[in-house]
């Protein structure tokens, strides 16, 4: 038999003790793993993170003052800096009941108590490696979106399973919920409660009633969940959530105000907490809650210039001018050399803002920035600013920048009736004629025959000529299904034909990720990623 | 003068002194493991203390969190994290942790259980009663322990049996079942099994509570004729 080891892999140690440290790497330098780095901050960590692929993470939770173990996971996971093989473990020397109730979106693969010996240790690695390999198939393809197969996948698993049933049910029910099958999450969870009341089921049943819009039976099995588990903060999210899209604001605020309270540093339900409090016009809680995520979010990837810009917006309810225009520039500062998505949206809420505190020079400035940077790089705008956009530039007489950005919304959806309606809606009510509006559509038009041009080219066998017709077209319109689906195609075939390049399998990764669909993929989608992952598999065993 | 400094409530000055004692334990034991590891039996005069260090230092460890656990939940500040559990891989590592130290004491540590037996309880808070009763038996077992996990009347029942001198009389006759006051008087053992019998209770499915039992011989197991400590979680 051969024996266990570490071998070939990469291990993180993050612990602010560095004694720790070292006894860590002495209980596992035996197994002889390829590499192992100590980092003493999550800082530290998530530097280290981004330089290396870890395979597994042995991360202390209370790292003194800074980032706690689970923000630095919350972290990775949201950069998808982790990937799906890679064992994250919290070690503790607190009780760990707590942090797993409180966490917010995402737990580790598991947590060890200290004091833990070598043992015990070297024990969880065999077991997480195991059961990371046993749940392989289904992680890869929910990864692809592949729900069909990853729903048989654990279907196949869950006829064998001897001690991991309930948690291939609730990765089941988890992807049911992805693709909005209610019914089928319901059939599935209910047999479940028979046997145990287990509050993850309880919520996904919950989510299941409120998806269906059975607000009463939702809200019903939310407030038992918080009443029985009252450290289940996932309970209190989603009663928020419930009592949110009733419009009931109040009651809104008040439960998150309980759950921040357990959880202050979660900062995405800090943000949510915000927002609520601003629409329940509670403007004090709302600042306070602005404050701590910009305060909270300072060098994360969470802080978004909506943080500054929500802040702005309280100050100017409170009449706070002089505050608010402090936190435009400091918004400014903060972004500046951000990447290019949040540098732009820094730049639009800024105009925003200016609009709204009717500084006319101020506004056409940050106009004439936003539209340099999209002329250079039109992705950094989405569909749903630059039609706020235009109506801000029709607004300020400049017609032309204004027509710009609707010929941009239309585009990227140019298949997308609902959306072309609203577009039409809004031009409408800004005064514009049928005439002028056919005008625009004609944009529609363009995309049709670019798609057009680009299918021929490709069917003609004229395959890198059709790449390069539909990656310019992909630029200038980055959010069209269409033409992303279409761009990833040629390339696919271009790599059936003549073979497959890590550069190539990357670049149709990335136009089949900017595909966004609510539910389940679309059939063009799920054939093009089939074949991508063929294309995968050959690289790997060449 | 009034002072700047915000009085701290005394739940965080406990849990942080807990915390900050948990991380020098797991040091200094972490610290003798290795020097126990290096100091064998026949060469080494001190073998014998070191295991006695090593031994305490685990009680010490197993009192805080006991310490810390007890008040959460006489203040209803615990919340139970149920979760399912592989009985048999649950108790195997529990065992990796004391085999060593009660394997040179001369005590044998063995498993009895089903390895495809699972069961739903907090792992971590349940852990901790069968350490607790280890570490008990460490001191009063003979030579051998027995862990075992079986499925019971809708229960999980764990059982820890050495072959010592058993319970006391006084102890047997005190012990009581769910949702009384369970008084097994003071010293370690009595705290224990009062630890134990909040943390059985914690634990409820479908109107049925957890339990402990106490018993001074083992009916499947002839052999182990001393104290008999049995948690049952539903």
């Amino acid at each position: 038999m051969k024996l266990w080891s570490l071998k070939n892999k990469y291990i993180l140690i993050v612990d602010d003790f560095a004694g720790m440290r070292t006894m860590l790497r002495n209980m596992l330098a035996p197994y002889r793993p390829e590499h192992i780095v100590e980092a003493a901050s999550g800082e530290d960590a998530l530097k280290a993170i981004q330089d290396y692929d870890f395979d597994i993470i042995l991360c202390d939770y209370n790292l003194g003052p800074g980032k706690d173990g689970q923000q630095i996971l919350e972290e990775i996971k949201e950069c998808e800096l982790l990937s799906y093989s890679s064992i994250y473990i919290m070690t503790t020397a607190e009780n760990t009941s707590e942090m797993v109730m409180g966490a917010v979106e995402y737990s580790p693969d598991d947590y060890l108590s200290k004091p833990f010996t070598k043992e015990v240790l070297i024990s969880r690695l065999k077991k997480l490696l195991k059961r990371k390999s046993s749940l392989k198939k289904i992680s890869i393809s929910t990864q692809q979106r592949d729900y069909e197969s990853a729903i048989s996948f654990c279907n196949d698993q869950l006829a064998t399973a001897t001690n991991n049933r309930f948690e291939l049910l609730k990765i089941k029910t988890e992807i049911l919920l992805r693709i909005n099958d209610y019914d089928a999450v319901e059939d599935l969870v209910k047999p479940v409660l028979e046997e145990r009341e287990i509050p993850w089921a309880l919520l996904y049943l919950g989510q299941a009633h409120y998806y269906r819009k059975n607000y009463d039976d939702a809200k019903f099995i939310f407030e038992d969940l918080i009443e029985d588990y009252p450290n289940y903060l996932f309970a209190h999210d989603w009663l928020a959530k419930l009592y949110r899209t009733n419009k009931n604001y109040k009651e809104a605020q008040n439960i998150l105000e309980k759950a921040t309270i357990k959880s202050p540093k979660a900062i995405k339900r800090q943000k949510i907490l915000a927002e609520v409090s601003f629409e329940n016009e509670d403007f004090d809680t709302s600042e306070k809650s602005y404050k701590r995520v910009t305060r909270m979010g300072k060098n994360s990837y969470y802080l978004n210039p909506n943080d500054y810009s929500g802040l702005a917006e309280v100050y100017l309810k409170k009449g706070m001018v002089s505050d608010a225009l402090e936190t435009i520039s400091d918004m400014r500062k903060e972004f500046t050399n951000s990447d290019p998505e949040k540098n732009m949206k820094s730049c639009i809420n800024e105009a925003f803002l200016y609009d709204q505190l009717q500084r006319k020079k101020e506004t056409n400035d940050r106009i004439d920035k936003i539209i340099s940077i999209f002329l250079k790089n039109p992705g950094t705008v989405t569909s749903i600013d630059s039609i706020e956009l235009a109506k801000l530039c029709y607004s300020h007489s400049r017609n032309d920048d204004g027509n710009r950005f609707i010929q941009y919304a239309i585009k990227n959806n140019h298949d997308n009736q609902e959306a072309i309606d609203e577009i039409i809606t809004i031009l409408t009510d800004i005064g514009f004629s049928n005439k002028d509006i056919n005008a625009l559509l004609k944009s529609r038009d363009e995309v049709i025959d670019i798609n057009n041009q680009g299918v021929k080219l490709a069917t003609a066998g004229k395959i890198s000529e059709s790449i390069s017709l539909f990656v310019e077209a992909a630029t200038a319109m980055p959010e069209n299904h269409v033409i992303n689906l279409n761009t990833a195609q040629s390339l696919i075939m271009h790599m059936n034909k003549s073979g497959a390049t890590v550069e190539l399998m990357n670049e149709t990764k990335k136009y089949l990720d900017k595909v966004k669909f609510t539910g389940k993929p679309s059939e063009k989608y799920k054939i093009l990623t089939m074949s991508y992952q063929n294309l995968v598999n050959t690289l790997d065993s060449s | 003068m009034k002072s700047n400094i915000k009085k701290l409530e005394f739940p965080t000055i406990l849990a942080s002194s807990v915390h900050d004692m948990k991380n020098s334990l797991a040091m200094l034991l972490g610290s003798l493991a290795d020097i126990s590891s290096e100091c064998q039996a026949e060469t080494c005069s001190i073998k014998n203390k070191l295991l006695r260090i090593q031994h305490e230092g685990q009680r010490v460890n197993r009192d805080l969190i006991q310490l810390l656990t007890l008040y959460k939940i006489d203040q209803s500040q615990y919340y139970l994290n149920t979760a399912e559990v592989n009985i048999y891989d649950y108790l195997e590592e529990i065992i990796l942790e004391y085999k060593y130290l009660l394997n040179e004491r001369g005590i044998d540590i063995s498993l009895q259980c089903d390895t495809a037996l699972n069961g739903f309880f907090d792992a971590e808070l349940v852990s901790s009663v069968i350490k607790t009763i280890i570490n008990n038996a460490y001191q009063y077992a003979h030579d051998k322990i027995l862990i075992s996990g079986e499925s019971m009347d809708g229960f999980i029942k764990l059982t820890v049996a050495d072959n010592g001198k058993g319970y006391p009389a006084h102890m047997l006759s005190e012990q009581k079942t769910c949702k009384t006051v369970s008084d097994f008087g003071t010293g370690s053992t009595g705290l224990g099994l009062y630890f134990s019998s909040q943390v059985a209770e914690l634990h409820k499915n479908k109107h049925k509570c957890g339990y402990i039992q106490i018993t001074n011989a083992i009916k499947h197991s002839s052999e182990l004729k001393g104290g008999c400590f049995s948690i049952f979680l539903p």
